[in-house]
């Protein structure tokens, strides 16, 4: 019974290791490894004709910020043409829509989506395939994209093998509740840190479905955009490592977003993001195992961890079950000494290492006095791993009926509210 | 239970000091500004300069009548040492001490600087500019044009409205920028330049077409499209004199023969190497290097993640068709030709 | 004479170094944070290793006088607790001629009657009920107390159907939290080496907080160990499971977060350096060009 219980928990614990050494690789790289940001200089160009797609659905709150942000890009305007699409938005997010396509009617062609599937993907799906730019980008409704943003995230489709491009996403109501300050916390780990650190390292960086586009080409080859699926940035980043492409980070293309300002609509958020993260591993796991020529062993293992990575919160769960069943049983207390130390070792480096890199993102970008609510991370821990967990457990029970449902991210600006004042 | 109490509360106490500050953040926070997204000073390499120019124009607007014009010796608004040169340099000369300027400097009329100064604060020049050998200079902003003696240094920008010419052994710090042109001597070192045309000693314009159409050049078996690219494993040679009609990865090292053409871009997992007078219509990428013979042309970007070095007479962009060559190091030879911007953090220089 | 005017080109070429990174109004222009990282300095590569190396050195240098400080504060709390048990210790040793002993209290563990079961589960059901009625705002705080009621609920589930008896007696409960708070003690500097002693912080600090870390675990461990002991003696085997999982080690590893979001939140060497303008700049007018 006991070696029952032994194996499995000795395989969740090795898989939690890995994932324990990845993160502080990942730091320690973004630390002192060389540093990969190859077209950000890229300031002068002639720059390609680019679609910037806007999926909104009941966005009356902040799309005319976004509009507004985009409308005073310096990108060349006559190459420029944003699409905002009004998803069957019940508010006054078509209106809005629409009074800026009036007056600006060169730049600014909305779409509106009355019947068809649901989900920010499948408005992809369609308005992509009614644009023939080369380049196109895609913003969340409640992003507030800087002046120069357009061009530094074009500027890396200038090298014809890169298919996708992210910029990096940062909080902009920071100072609105403890949660909105532990996402910022974990926004800096996981871009300044993570996705850099896989920049730099030639691995995986994630397309991240906003801040960021896709190469129409590569778009075209792959057949459009998945609208079977919640998350479409992970999905297409995955296609397209497999046939071939690069996807780039780019971590000077900094963006404003509005993180979840309350609990449930962040439990609404990452439960969405586990489920659709899930039917990714489920569809690519096995094609990337297999790994097609161009793809390194490195960059299969990476690209494993990074697919597997909502499946790490009901793992350790289920390690958590099993331990407690050995405690149950009893540890002899003859191997006590050494199943100690491994304990105590395991639970103090393994349960460090996202500390370690959330700490270290912030101290590079400066914020020094945030970190001291390092120790409250714990918190935001155990609300994503009881979410991820539970959105996990119910996919699996739900497999057959394959009912992929959009909840929607709560949007808490006011539209007249005071936008951070940087340059955007 | 009163004693459990206590050893409880003491417990407690003891566990919570190392969490008081982290408490005392939660409760009266000093950090929770969004970092500021301020986006323009990476691609927009006057950046500085204008932000400079702005700054002194407010600073001049709010000052007395009677500093508005002449010569003057006084303090900006915000306090800032600065001296104004009305018509020679004899006013400038007067305040020179060992050489050594501590004030802001504006000059109103053209002027020709002797050399050897040291300018420790910005030098704006409403009017032609002519710095002479072994100068030093924070930055300086020219309205027209701008040129700097042999063995000047430049710590931290310059700008010049008109063409801004750059002397032999020259070290140019930071960026520089021109409205027109900027024209560099030999074993000029630089890391930031950005102007309608940048050329090593002389201007060259992209070559015309061929006479004739050279021959179509076929990949060779193993090679596979991937969306609008062909890609290639391993190192690919292209012979001298042929044309290949789209964009290219390929996952060694490229070699461009002499003459042949490319009409899309080129990407090398390790160096991209161009003979003399070969083209790309479209961006040239390296992991490595990208090194580029005589007499070439590149339509796009150039980006390497270690070196490029341009050959004599070689021309990156157009008139019409503007681009930037960008890594860590690069190396332009007499003639080359850029179009756009050169950005080279670690080094750039020419021979 | 030679010397000399090399120290006035060298006083000068770091003047105009220091100049590059002046702004228009005299502020300093640091590199965009997405662009820097940490350069490494032999000087902090040294201290980093003997920062480390030295910090298990001294763990394990110390553990005697360690065990010696636990057993004095066992003896102390044994009579200010009135428990009536004795006090035992047990020996270790380890490679170096390192010998210490570890305090724990002999006390027979007690075994819950089902009066014990019952008010467990009632309160265990009015813990899960409160975490229903707590505000959303709350919801991390909701969550562990159902992960707290879940876990009670296992033990109470095992005292009530299992045939075997607990397997661990409080003395084991006692080794293992003592044994695990050393180890990671001994962690500590090693982990400190790679995390905090690689950043630019004044060496003066980094020692402070290593020795502030081993300080603060030496005094806690057996305060947290004491107040186990206590809760199982009143509150039966019954209470061990979430003492363990919950309130054991992962209190430890609190502990060494918070000290480590507190240094990592201190100013560095490096931007320390940076606030100054030169002299002839006067105070710093703005902060970036």
């Amino acid at each position: 019974m006991r070696l029952a219980l032994l194996i499995p928990l000795y395989v969740i614990v090795a898989v939690l290791v890995v994932y324990t050494i990845r993160h502080y690789l990942f730091t320690l790289n973004r630390l002192f490894g060389r540093h990969r940001q190859p077209y950000v200089d890229i300031g002068t160009a002639a720059w390609p004709r680019v679609a910037v797609f806007v999926p909104c659905h009941n966005e009356e709150r902040v799309v005319a910020h976004m509009l507004d942000a985009l409308l005073a890009c310096d990108y060349p305007e006559q190459q420029l043409v944003i699409i905002p699409i009004d998803d069957r938005s019940t508010d006054a997010t078509g209106r809005i829509v629409d009074e800026y396509a009036t007056r600006i009617p060169a730049r600014i062609r909305p779409l509106h989506r009355n019947g068809g599937k649901p989900g920010k993907a499948a408005a992809l799906k369609e308005a992509s395939s009614a644009s023939d730019a080369p380049i196109h980008l895609v913003f969340d409704a409640d992003y507030l994209p800087g002046r120069g943003l357009i061009k530094q995230l074009v500027a890396p489709f200038f090298d014809p093998e890169v298919g996708a491009v992210m910029g990096r996403v940062v909080p902009m109501n920071v100072g609105k509740s403890l949660l909105t300050r532990l996402l910022d916390l974990e926004r800096t780990g996981g871009y300044q840190v993570d996705q850099q650190a896989r920049m730099n390292l030639d691995l995986i960086p994630q397309y991240g479905g906003t801040v960021g586009g896709v190469r129409r080409a590569a778009l075209l080859e792959l057949g459009g955009w998945r609208d079977d699926t919640l998350a479409e940035d992970t999905d297409i980043t995955f296609q397209l490592v497999l046939a071939g492409w690069e996807v780039v980070y780019q971590n000077r293309s900094e963006c404003y977003e509005e993180v979840p300002e309350t609990w449930p609509s962040r439990i609404r958020q990452i439960k969405r993001w586990a489920r659709g993260h899930n039917q990714s591993l489920a569809r690519y796991w096995w094609p990337l195992l297999k790994r097609p020529a161009h793809i390194r062993r490195r960059t299969v293992v990476d690209g494993l961890l990074l697919l597997g990575v909502f499946a790490v919160g009901p793992l350790l769960l289920i390690g958590w079950g099993l331990a407690i069943a050995l405690y149950y049983l009893g540890i002899p207390l003859s191997a006590g000494i050494q199943a100690i130390l491994v304990v105590a070792m395991y639970s103090t480096l393994g349960n460090f290492a996202a500390f370690f890199e959330v700490a270290a993102g912030a101290r590079l970008d400066g914020s020094r006095k945030r970190i001291l609510l390092l120790p409250f991370l714990i918190v935001g821990f155990l609300v994503s791993l009881v979410s991820v967990s539970w959105a996990t457990v119910a996919q699996v029970s739900t497999f057959w009926r394959r009912h992929d449902h959009w909840e929607k991210t709560e949007r808490h600006r006011t539209a007249d509210q005071k936008l951070p004042n940087g340059d955007a | 239970m009163p004693a459990f109490l206590a050893l409880l509360g003491v417990t407690l106490v003891w566990f919570l000091l190392p969490l008081i500050p982290a408490i005392r953040e939660l409760l009266r926070p000093t950090d929770t500004a969004p970092l500021r997204v301020v986006d323009r000073s990476s691609g927009y390499v006057a950046y500085f300069a204008r932000n400079f120019r702005t700054y002194l124009d407010k600073q001049i607007a709010a000052l007395p009548a009677e500093a508005q014009a002449g010569d003057y010796l006084g303090k900006l608004p915000d306090g800032t040492q600065f001296i104004r040169v009305h018509k020679s340099a004899e006013a400038l000369t007067h305040e020179v001490e060992a050489a050594t300027h501590n004030r802001l400097v504006v000059v109103d009329a053209p002027l020709e600087l002797p050399g050897n100064e040291m300018f420790l604060m910005e030098v704006y020049a409403r009017a032609t500019l002519i710095g002479g050998p072994n100068a030093v200079y924070r930055a300086i902003y020219a309205e027209r044009d701008l040129g700097l003696g042999e063995g000047s240094k430049v710590l931290r920008w310059a700008h010049a409205g008109g063409t801004f010419g750059v002397s032999a052994h020259t070290v140019l710090r930071g960026r520089v920028t021109s409205d027109k042109r900027v024209v560099l001597g030999h074993n000029v070192v630089f890391e930031r330049i950005g102007a309608p045309v940048i050329s090593v000693a002389r201007e060259n314009e992209p070559p015309p077409p061929p006479p004739s159409s050279p021959k179509e050049y076929r990949l060779p078996e193993g090679s596979r499209r991937v969306g609008d690219h062909m890609r290639v494993t391993g190192d690919l040679d292209i012979p001298e004199g042929v044309r290949f009609m789209s964009s290219l990865v390929v996952s060694g090292t490229l070699r461009v023969g002499l003459g042949s053409i490319i009409e899309g871009s080129v990407k090398a997992h390790r160096d991209v190497e161009l003979a003399d007078e070969a083209q790309v219509h479209g961006a040239v990428v390296a992991r490595r290097r990208v090194m580029v013979g005589a007499a070439a042309w590149i339509g796009g970007p150039v980006i390497a993640e270690e070196r490029i070095r341009l050959g004599r007479d070689t021309v990156v962009g157009g008139p019409d068709l503007p681009a930037t060559v960008s890594a860590p190091e690069v190396e332009l030879a007499n003639g080359a030709t850029v179009y756009g911007q050169i950005s080279a953090p670690v080094g750039g220089r020419t021979f | 004479m030679a010397g000399k005017s090399a120290r006035v080109a060298l006083a000068q070429a770091r003047r105009l170094e220091g100049l590059r990174v002046r702004g228009v109004r005299g502020g300093v222009i640091a590199p965009h944070r997405s662009m820097v990282g940490l350069p490494w300095t032999l000087w902090r590569l040294v201290t980093t290793l003997v920062l480390s190396a030295g910090g298990v050195v001294l763990v394990v240098a110390s553990l005697p006088w360690v065990g010696r400080f636990w057993q004095l504060i066992f003896e102390r709390a044994r009579d200010f607790l009135g428990i009536d048990a004795p006090l035992g210790d047990q020996q270790f040793g380890l490679p170096g001629n390192v010998h210490f002993t570890l305090p724990f209290i002999g006390a027979l563990t007690p075994q819950p009657d089902p009066r014990a079961l019952w008010i467990a589960g009632a309160a265990s059901l009015v813990v899960f009920a409160v975490s229903f009625l707590l505000p959303v705002r709350f919801t991390p705080l909701r969550y562990f107390l159902r992960l707290l009621a879940l876990l009670q609920g296992t033990a109470i589930l095992f005292f009530a159907i299992a045939s075997d008896p607990f397997p661990y007696r409080l003395t084991d409960h006692v080794f293992v939290l003592e044994t695990a708070g050393l180890v990671v003690m001994g962690l500590a500097p090693l982990l400190l080496g790679f995390t905090l002693h690689v950043f630019d912080l004044a060496l003066w600090k980094k020692l402070l907080l290593t020795l502030a870390v081993l300080a603060h675990l030496a005094v806690f461990i057996p305060l947290q160990v004491l107040v186990h002991i206590w809760l199982v003696l009143h509150g039966t085997a019954l209470v061990m499971p979430v003492l363990f999982l919950v309130f054991g080690l992962l209190l430890d590893v609190m502990v060494f977060v918070a000290f480590y979001g507190w240094a990592m939140s201190w100013r560095g060497e490096l931007e320390r350096h940076q606030v100054r303008p030169p002299a002839h700049l006067g105070r710093a007018r703005g902060g970036r060009a």
